[in-house]
């Protein structure tokens, strides 16, 4: 849940004054995000509900999470050397493997995210466009594995998902990746 | 023996040259100013200290004054007296005191030294103790002003930037330009790249990346609305704002390849500037927002380019270095960032220069570490960057006029990016 924190202009550019001055003083005011509520108390009230159809939501809905955690884990990164997007040649082995697995029949209805992610090198501007570069070499090659294009979608995080934060050689190539996440 | 005693006669030239130098900076010697506080015992003495503190740093920061930082009660006798043998120019007298509901006031008077005239005197405000630099800011500006110097008006300007606090988490914080002043104004997700939407920072630009779909919001200040300005998938960032604040340029990828948009808020019009498969980035107005700059990787590593908007024609800028990320344009000069080594494992050096925009003058701006993310100041007459050391983060500010720089570290934190 985000929470926007906000201050006033009057705060910023008036929060101080030359004392012969008379302006007014406008102090932090807060913008509160709006009140939850507690639960409706009809649905509450509410009876004879078919706890059977629940159920049986209940069920797939868990199937489609295991199958995507199953996935998830199965499907390895790809990693790219410093400053480039190409897929390397020991990472062809590795986009294969994942191509396999997003196309099982189970598979089919999912959506993939390859989420592209930088080192902490350069400026974080740069590493979100080389970011988004590495994830789209990796669905160009997906699709060239036959993963259907209308299936995957891409996105950049730059430097802000690091999976090492040593400031070491074998940190930074563990950084300079593409994960995979699935959606239903 | 002849060419022995050629170079005992040059050594000797060079050695009266250094000397030349030195009688000239002599000559043009800054006026050197003492402070005195009369705050009273009743002032927290940390205040006192870092308000004492503040002051000599704004001082130096100017760069129109020779300081003299050490600290001096005022006992209320001459002006001088307290600083013997030292012999101050000015002296800037002041007293902190307690106002209503946690307010400070201060009272200052600036004094010629020797002659116990006074130049300026006036008391300020403000409404809360943590907001001391803001107040220490403004007496600064105001000697500066009473002076005749030259403007230092921008240290009055807020910063605005995002820091990374944890894995695809981000704050964007409101400062002073020494961090010392901080105020967050969005918190949880992912929201970085703000950019103030004009010159008088009534609201600003960011990138929002916690939902399906990056998106570019804009904030107003006042009121706290939040209106979406445009999203894109894979990614989206306001790199620049025009001198007018009706035009942004953009880096989106609605078709996965990072290029460079132009859109204008009145006619909500988004007109894409650069057409190229690789990357184009990080893109500033320049020559009257009629051309851009911007980084892009088309030599095969990222470099900066200048093209005039509507014309397909892309011009190579800079000719040196094997990494130049980062761009910032002011009127016909740019200070970009240049990594100087091509391996990853090297020093880290990553440089800021200044050149340019008909590429007739350079100079380098930084010699050490790792120097990012450069942003002219509205006036041209300074750069704020990122200075990188370790796991931690800084903000630095180059005056370029009198070639220094001062640094301020941020505690907590890792700056992601920056504007004022």
């Amino acid at each position: 849940m985000k929470t926007l924190f906000v201050t006033s202009l009057t705060v910023l550019m008036l929060v101080f004054t030359g004392c012969s001055q008379k302006s007014p003083q406008v102090d932090t005011t807060q913008i509160t995000t709006q009140d939850v509520s507690s639960a409706d108390p009809k649905t509450e009230s509410v009876s004879g509900m078919d706890t059977t159809q629940i159920d049986s939501e209940a069920t797939a809905a868990e199937k489609i999470a295991k199958l995507i955690a199953e996935i998830e884990a199965k499907a390895k990164n790809v990693y790219f050397d410093f400053d480039k997007y190409d897929i390397r040649g020991d990472m062809l082995a590795v986009v294969e493997a994942n191509a396999a697995l997003f196309k099982r029949a189970d598979a089919a209805g999912l959506s993939i995210k390859i989420e592209g992610n930088c080192d902490e090198w350069g400026t974080d501007e740069y590493n979100y466009a080389l970011g988004l570069k590495r994830a789209k070499s990796v669905k160009d090659a997906l699709i060239a594995q036959g993963v259907s294009e209308e299936r995957i979608m891409v996105v950049s995080f730059g430097e802000s998902n690091p999976v090492c934060t040593q400031s070491n050689r074998e940190c930074w190539a563990k950084n300079r990746r593409a994960e995979f996440k699935l959606l239903p | 023996m002849k060419k022995l005693l050629l170079l005992m006669v040059c050594a000797l030239h060079l050695i009266a040259a250094d000397a030349t130098i030195e009688i000239v900076k002599r000559i043009e010697k800054q006026p050197t100013v003492g402070l005195l506080d009369g705050s009273g015992p009743e002032i927290d003495p940390g205040i006192k200290r870092r308000f004492f503190q503040m002051l000599v740093g704004d001082l130096k920061v100017s760069t129109h004054f020779d300081v003299i930082d050490d600290y001096y009660k005022d006992e209320g006798g001459s002006a001088l007296a307290p600083f013997m043998p030292k012999r101050p120019d000015l002296v800037i007298r002041y007293r902190v005191e307690n106002g209503v509901n946690g307010a400070i006031l201060a009272r200052v008077k600036l004094l010629n030294a020797t002659s116990g005239e006074t130049r300026f005197e006036k008391s300020y405000k403000v409404s809360h103790q943590n907001r001391y630099p803001l107040l220490a800011h403004r007496i600064i500006v105001d000697v500066n002003d009473a002076l005749g110097f030259p403007s230092i008006a921008w240290m009055e300007r807020f910063v605005i930037f995002a820091k990374y606090t944890t894995p695809k988490e981000s704050e964007i914080v409101i400062s002073d330009y020494t961090l010392s002043f901080q105020q967050s104004f969005i918190k949880g997700g992912l929201n970085i790249f703000p950019k103030w939407a004009d010159s008088s920072q009534n609201g600003f630009y960011y990138s929002d990346y916690s939902g399906r779909v990056p998106t570019v919001n804009y904030v107003e200040l006042s009121t706290g609305k939040r209106t979406k300005i445009l999203e894109s998938e894979g990614m989206i960032m306001v790199s620049d704002v025009s001198s007018d604040g009706q035009k942004l340029l953009v880096t989106m990828a609605p078709n996965d390849h990072p290029d460079v948009y132009m859109y204008t808020i009145r006619n909500r019009q988004l007109e894409r500037i650069t057409e190229y498969r690789g990357i184009d980035v990080s893109a500033g107005f320049v020559d009257n927002d009629t051309r851009i700059v911007f980084v892009s990787d088309r030599l095969g590593y990222p470099n900066i380019f200048t093209k005039t908007i509507g014309s397909p024609a892309v011009t190579q800028m800079v000719y040196h270095g094997r990494n130049n990320n980062s761009v910032s344009a002011f009127k016909n000069y740019m200070v970009y960032s240049s990594r100087e080594k091509s391996s990853e494992f090297g020093a880290g050096t990553f440089n800021l220069y200044l050149i340019s925009t008909q590429t007739d003058y350079i100079r380098q701006l930084t010699a050490t570490g790792k120097n990012l993310f450069p942003r002219f100041a509205p006036d041209g007459e300074s750069i704020l960057y990122i200075k990188e050391y370790g796991a931690q983060s800084a903000l630095g500010i180059i005056r370029l006029g009198a070639n220094k720089s001062f640094h301020f570290p941020l505690k907590a934190g890792h700056i992601q990016s920056i504007d004022w």
